[in-house]
Parts: C-alpha cells; structure tokens; sequence
C-alpha cells in the first residue's frame, strides 16, 4: 500500500476516533446533567407541594384539586399522594407518549430518574406522602436534537480537517516525488544529483543518492583519465603530441574503409630537411620543443578542418589527411605553408633554416595509407636528393570526379530523391558473443535517379551537407526504420549525425514519431559519432533527455578519442558503445590496445553500457575479443 | 442490630467518628462519642420510649443553646451531630437534627421526623411566637407522635405540646434510592441544605 494511503487511512481514524470520542463524551455529558436537573426537580416539587398541602384542610375534594392543579400546570409524568402505610389515595399520570424521539434513542440513552418524595402533615398526624415524577419527555427531545447536532457539526469539522490534512500532506510530501525520481534514475544508471529537500529525513536519502552519484562521477574520471594515458602512450608520439605511425595508418585506413562516409581525400607528407642537424648541434630539448610546437599547430588545423587527420610518420616525415575531396594542390600547399609558418616562428630557425618538402597524393578508396606512404616516400627522396620543386602532388588529375560536379544538378537531383522517398535502408549486423543478433546497423542508401544505382552516405553526404539537405535525409531515415520495424524487423541500428542532434526539429520529428508508435521504440538503437556528442555536449544531453523516455536506446559510435571525458555521461543513462575499428585492428597482437580496450570494457559496464567493437575483420579478433570485456561485434567478420 | 422488612437502622462508624472527634475537638468530644456510643449500645435493647428519653436527656446535658449567628457567624447553619457535640452549643435545629441522627441508630427512620413548627415562646400567656424545629416520633402511622425538642426537657406527647403549632415535617427517607445509602446525584453545587447535612455527617461516620 502507498505511504499516501497508509497516511490517509491514519488521519481518517484518527479524526473519527476524536469526533466519536468527543461526540459520546458529550451526550454522557448532557445526560447526566439533565438526570440530575430532573432529580433536583423531583424532590423539589414534591417538597413544595406536600409543603402546601400540610397547610390545607383535608378533605378529600380540596386535596385532590391541589394535586391535580399542580399536576396540570406543570411538566410532569405522574403525581401520586399515599397514606401512611403506602395505599394510593390520589393519583394523576400522563399517557401522553408522543414524542419525535425514536424509541431506540430513548432506549440507547435511557434517562433514569428516581420520584421525588416528600411528607404531608395534617396538623401532628402523618397524613400521606407525595410520590412525584417529572416528565423526562423534554429532556430526551433535548438530547436528540442536541446529539443530531453536534453530528452534523462533527461531520462538517472532520470534512474540513480532512480536506485541510489534504492539502497538508500533499505539501509534506512533495519532496518525496523528487527522491522517488532521483532513486528511479539512479537504478536506469542515470548518476543525477539534486538538490537537498528541508525535511530532514528526505534530506538524508538525497544526500546519500548525491554522494553516490558524485562517487560514480569521480571513479569514472579517474579511470578515464587513466585510460586517456594509456591510449596517448600507446598511439601518440610524445616529442610531437601527434599519432605515431601505425595509429595514424590504422585510423586512416578505418576512415578510408567506412563507405558511408568516404568515397575520396587527399594526403599530404612534408619532411623537414635538416631536422637531424638541430637535433646533432643543440640537443633533445631543442629538437622537441620545435616539434612540439609543429605538432601544435597540425594539430589546430586538424581540428578545425573535417575529417582531418595528423601523424608523425617518422623522424622528419609528418602527413596531414583529409577525408573531403578537394583540390590537391591547393591542399598541398597550404600545409606547407603552414608547416613553413609554425617552424620558423621557432627562435631556433634563423641560425638553422629548414626547407619544407611537401607531397600531395589523392586518396581513393581502394587505396590503403602504406601504398600510398610507400609511393610519397619514393617521389619524397627524390625531390630531396634532386633539389626539386619542394612541392609535388602526384596525381595531375585534379577535377572532383563525382558524377555531376554542378552544385545546381546535385540539389535538383538531392531534392527529387528525397521528396519520391528514394531512400532504403541497407543492413549489417551486430551479434553479442554467443552469436546471437543485437540488432541490425542500417546506414541509408539513396537512389538519386529513379531506376539510377543507389548510393551510400559518403558519395553525397558531402553534397548534402553543403546544400543544408541532411535533415531531411535524417528524417527520412528514421521514418525508414520504423516502417521496417513495424513490419516485424527484429531491432535496426540508425546512424545519427551530429548535424541532426543539433536540429531540434529533426529531435522533435523523431520524439514525435517514436510517441505514435511507442511499441517498436525499445527496438530502435540510434548511435551518435563520439566527436559529435563531446563537441555539442549540449545538444546531446538534450537529444537523450527527449529521446529516452520513449525507451528507445541511445549510443555512441567510433569511441575511442574522447575517452578522458567519458565521466560526463554517467547522467545520461546510455545503453551501449561502439568501439572505434582503430582500436580493434590486430588487438590480437596489440598488447597496449588490449590492456587499454579491457579498461574501456570494464568503465563502460561500471555505468550500464554495452560494449561493441567496430570493424572485426579477422578470426583472431573475433576469439580475442570477447575475453576483453566486449559484449557485442560487428565488421567485415561478422557478416 | 434490628431489621425491619423495607427499613434497616442506621450505623456509626466508630473508628472514624473517634478520629473526627479527636482531630477536630479534643478529648473531651472525643469522652462524649465514646459516652454516646456506649448509651446507644445499652439501648439496643431497649423499648422505643427508653430510647427517646435517654438520647433526649444526653443531648440536652451535653450541648448548651445559643443562635447560629454566634456559635458559626451564619445565619443558620445546619450543624451535624459531632459538631454540635463539639462545640457544646447549637440552635433549635441542631438539637433536633442531633437527636435524629442518634436516634436513627435505634429506631427505624419511618417513625423519625424533624418536623417545622411555630412555638410560643415566654410562657402560656405570652404572645412571641418563633420559628423552630423539633424531633417527632411515630409509634404507628396513624399515631399522635411524641416531641423531643430543647425548650422543653422532658419528653411529652403532641397534644401535651400546646406552645407548638406543627408546619412541614420532613426525614432522609426518598433521598436515598431504595436500600442503597449512597444518594443520587454527586454534585454538591446542587445539594439543598438538608442533603448537604446529610453528607457531612456521614463523611464523619454517621450513615
């Protein structure tokens, strides 16, 4: 039973209990004072009249003309006059018994009175004795009416008093809501702190909920950055900040492979000539700083360029990648320029000037970073030792080779395919350990002309994105799932852009959508880019706070970068994780990567998250995993 | 103790009595219960008219009459037996009311009355009349009864008692609800003068 009802049913009785109590209370009350009013009455009467009577003659005529006055001119039940041995002489009795008290009243109250006795005297002689009886018919119409009374004013009082504790407790009780809420989601994983109530137990349970809470919070960051040590020590060159080689090419490549968002990109490898020498003529300390402060600054246009990537490849070799087609040579150069600026504003520079060597190669689909690499390296020593042009791209070929490049033919042919709903769902699928199905990754395929190929997300997210048209690709993608879902799929994976969870009207769109048909939303997973969530914090928080209650289930996807900040989301109540396929790569053979992937494991279920790994493409990533911690694969080995 | 079928005698309660009597007045009230308590015991046996001249003639020695408003500094006020032992002094009432109450230890209360009369007071040719309060006994119902009172010492018969007109006669009977001797009603806000009487004295051992 609720504690409201248990309350409620306390005050009832307690408010019955002191009206019934004050109720019987009172009637005794009257009752006996109107007993002893009556008695009082008896023997007085009966004194009065014997009184006047020991002064009168006594003949029978006069006698009984007295008693019968006196009898008529009051209330009384009977009168009666006896001789000395106790026979009645005279006797007057009223048979009136009509009253509007009901007979179980009189019954129940039962007013008893003794008569009242008094001595006649006739001169010395005992003449007789006045037996005398009031009516008590007045008194039980007191009674009654009084009773009916003071019920009513009972009824009325306890109504009040009961409305009144209504309202009382219901203030009382208001911070009582906010633990319950604050309890439900601390058990839904959401680590929420709120504020302290005034009532001193609810303040207690708050504040153990709150500690808990700020528990969780601190031994997340903690691991967090512990993690972040480990993932910098194992993947990043420390002279530079930026990724060493093989995670610079692991990552690449993983970016490369993802169709859904790269059909072409540019790479870039500048050495700097003469880096050997400073590190000969003044030292390590030197050398590093110059670096770090190279690194510094790729690292700044990296983040603030689109699918950008940085890495030191060796020594003096360092490559900037960019996943969006462009024009090579424009690129090219001004990387260079770039690494031009950042190395001579060094105060090392003017007594050892560097040359920047810059090589340029476009990047397409089927290629992978090492060919690449091996072929830039190979024109790289050439221009070093022949003095050539400091800046070369390789491929002269430099058009955009989409299949309209016509800003115009692609929002025409965008807009026709959206508005038919052009748009299918292909679909891949995540299984847990044992092989059963999580549910199924589903990127988007548009078909751009009717009867035309259909494309994946990276051959127009870019035209897309340009001509603000994401939003309605988004939308019609959820739409996709849903109908799919209804129709009896088992549970659809949607990737979500960080450009939607921005869009509030796409979040309502979508809110909307599941609140039509809240019986598939628990079988709808949407998954947000871990660089998009950590970036507009904000817009995510909202996205899960709307989005969750209709039991869908929210992640984040290609996790791995962002692990330091991973504390933050222990109020969002998320339900899985994806783990970046650069983290995955050869974790069979990667000792650091493993040590790091367990600990990712092991703080993600800490907060209720299923671990997923991205990108499995080989057996032995498949068996090593699942030892890990990981919960749940997907990639070209479990097709 | 004699029973009569529908009355029974009253009681003292000695222990009590003596306390009262002790506490309040000393020892010679204290020798003056004792006397009394032993009178009423020889008398148990004997014939009512005895009994009548005997608690007449103790009562008359013992107590001395003055009025109320000297002995109390009240206009009349009923005092009980023991306190009219103990002060020695008492009204018209208190002569009455004293002899009742010794009484009521012998003879049964039906033939006991405290009766209101006028009385001549002065002599057969004066003309004061008074107000004043004797003791009447009943032999039967229908008898002339005999009057005990303190203006005349010796017990005489109402025929015998010209100086005397009668008024209003009254006695405890009715006040006490069947054979029980507790009263009906507690409070005593509400008590006439004669019911409060009657609850002093049994408060200090007369029943």
């Amino acid at each position: 039973m609720s504690l409201i009802k248990q309350l409620w049913i306390a005050i009832i009785l307690l408010v019955v209990v002191a009206f019934g109590g004050s109720f019987i209370i009172s009637m005794l009350m009257s009752k006996n004072y109107l007993e002893q009013q009556l008695q009082t009455k008896n023997i007085d009467n009966a004194t009065a009249l014997a009184l006047s009577m020991s002064q009168m003659q006594k003949d029978p005529v006069t006698i009984e003309l007295l008693l019968t006055a006196q009898f008529d001119s009051g209330h009384y039940q009977s009168i009666r006059l006896l001789d000395p041995t106790g026979k009645v002489m005279v006797e007057r009795q009223s048979d009136d018994n009509a009253s509007v008290v009901p007979q179980w009243f009189k019954r129940l109250v039962a007013i008893e009175v003794t008569p009242g006795f008094a001595q006649v005297q006739d001169g010395w002689k005992q003449y007789g004795k006045i037996q005398l009886t009031s009516d008590t018919r007045f008194a039980y119409e007191d009674l009654w009416h009084g009773s009916q009374k003071l019920l009513w004013l009972s009824l009325g009082i306890s109504l009040i008093s009961g409305f009144l504790g209504s309202l009382l407790l219901r203030k009382i009780l208001r911070p009582l809501d906010e633990v319950v809420k604050q309890a439900e989601a601390i058990s839904e994983r959401r680590f929420i702190s709120t504020p302290e109530p005034k009532t001193m137990e609810f303040k207690l349970v708050v504040k153990a909920m709150n500690q808990l809470s700020g528990r969780i919070r601190n031994i997340l960051d903690e691991e967090a950055l512990r993690l972040e040590k480990l993932r910098r020590t194992a993947n990043y060159d420390q002279a530079s900040g930026l990724m060493n080689r093989d995670y610079f090419f692991s990552r690449v490549n993983n970016f490369v492979a993802n169709e859904e968002t790269f059909s072409e990109g540019v790479l870039v490898v500048t050495h700097l000539t003469g880096l050997a020498k400073i590190d000969q003529m003044l030292g390590h300390a030197e050398t590093d700083s110059l670096l770090r402060q190279l690194g510094n600054a790729l690292e700044a246009f990296a983040n603030d360029n689109p699918h950008c990537m940085v890495g030191r490849l060796s020594g003096t070799d360092f490559a900037v990648f960019c996943g969006t087609p462009g024009n090579s040579y424009e690129f090219a150069s001004q990387i260079k320029k770039l690494v031009t600026k950042a190395v001579g504003l060094h105060p090392v520079y003017p007594e050892f000037p560097q040359h920047t060597v810059a090589v340029a190669g476009k990047f397409k689909k089927t290629d992978t970073t090492e060919e690449l690499y091996t072929l830039i390296t190979r024109v790289l020593d050439e221009v070093i030792s022949g003095e050539g042009e400091e800046l070369h791209v390789i491929d002269e070929e430099d058009i955009v080779n989409q299949q309209d490049s016509d800003e115009e033919e692609w929002r025409r042919l965008l807009t026709a395919a959206l508005n038919a709903e052009r748009l299918k769902l292909a679909h891949y699928p995540v299984l847990n350990c044992k092989g059963k199905m999580i549910h199924q990754e589903s990127p988007a395929r548009l078909q751009l002309r009717e009867d035309g190929a259909w494309l994946s997300a990276g051959e127009f997210i870019y035209w897309a994105s340009r001509l603000n048209l994401v939003a309605g690709i988004d939308k019609l993608m959820v739409k996709a799932a849903i109908d799919e879902l209804k129709q009896g799929k088992e549970a659809i994976g949607l990737n979500i852009s960080t450009r939607a969870i921005c869009n509030t009207d796409f979040v309502e769109y979508v809110h909307d959508l599941l609140d039509r048909h809240s019986e598939i939303a628990g079988r709808l997973w949407l998954e947000v880019p871990e660089e998009g969530a950590f970036e507009h914090l904000k817009e995510f928080r909202a996205f899960c706070a709307q989005l969750r209650p209709l039991g869908c289930k929210i992640g984040l996807e290609h996790v791995g970068t962002y692990v330091s900040r991973l504390g933050e989301l222990h109020d969002l109540g998320l339900d899985f994780i994806k783990i970046d396929a650069s983290v995955i790569r050869n974790i069979d053979k990667n000792t650091g990567n493993q040590i790091f992937l367990r600990g990712l494991c092991l703080i993600a279920h800490s907060i209720g998250l299923l671990a997923i790994a991205e990108g499995v493409q080989s057996n032995e990533e498949k068996t090593c995993l699942p030892e890990l911690g990981i919960d749940g694969m997907t990639g070209s080995a479990i097709r | 103790m004699m029973v009569v079928p529908g009355y029974t005698l009253a009681d003292i309660n000695l222990n009590q009595l003596l306390n009262f009597a002790t506490l309040n007045y000393g020892e010679r009230t204290k020798n003056s219960v004792l006397e009394l308590e032993t009178a009423i015991r020889q008398l148990k046996t004997s014939s009512d008219l005895q009994k009548l001249k005997q608690i007449n003639d103790l009562v008359n020695q013992k107590v001395r009459f003055d009025e109320d408003i000297n002995i109390w500094d009240k206009s009349d006020y009923w005092a009980t037996p023991l306190e009219t032992l103990g002060r020695e002094t008492g009204d018209c009432e208190d002569f009455a009311i004293a002899k009742y109450f010794f009484l009521r230890q012998l003879i049964s209360e039906d033939k006991l009355r405290l009766t209101y009369v006028k009385a001549l007071i002065g002599g057969p040719y004066s003309k004061i009349i008074q107000a004043h309060m004797v003791l009447s006994y009943y032999a039967e119902p229908n008898a002339e009864p005999l009057i005990l009172d303190n203006l005349i010492s010796e017990v005489r018969g109402a025929s015998r008692r010209t100086d005397l007109s009668p008024v209003f006669s009254f006695n405890s009977e009715g006040l006490w609800v069947g054979n029980s001797t507790t009263s009906r009603g507690n409070s005593t806000t509400h008590l006439s003068r004669w019911r409060d009487l009657l609850i002093r004295a049994r408060n200090e051992g007369f029943e």
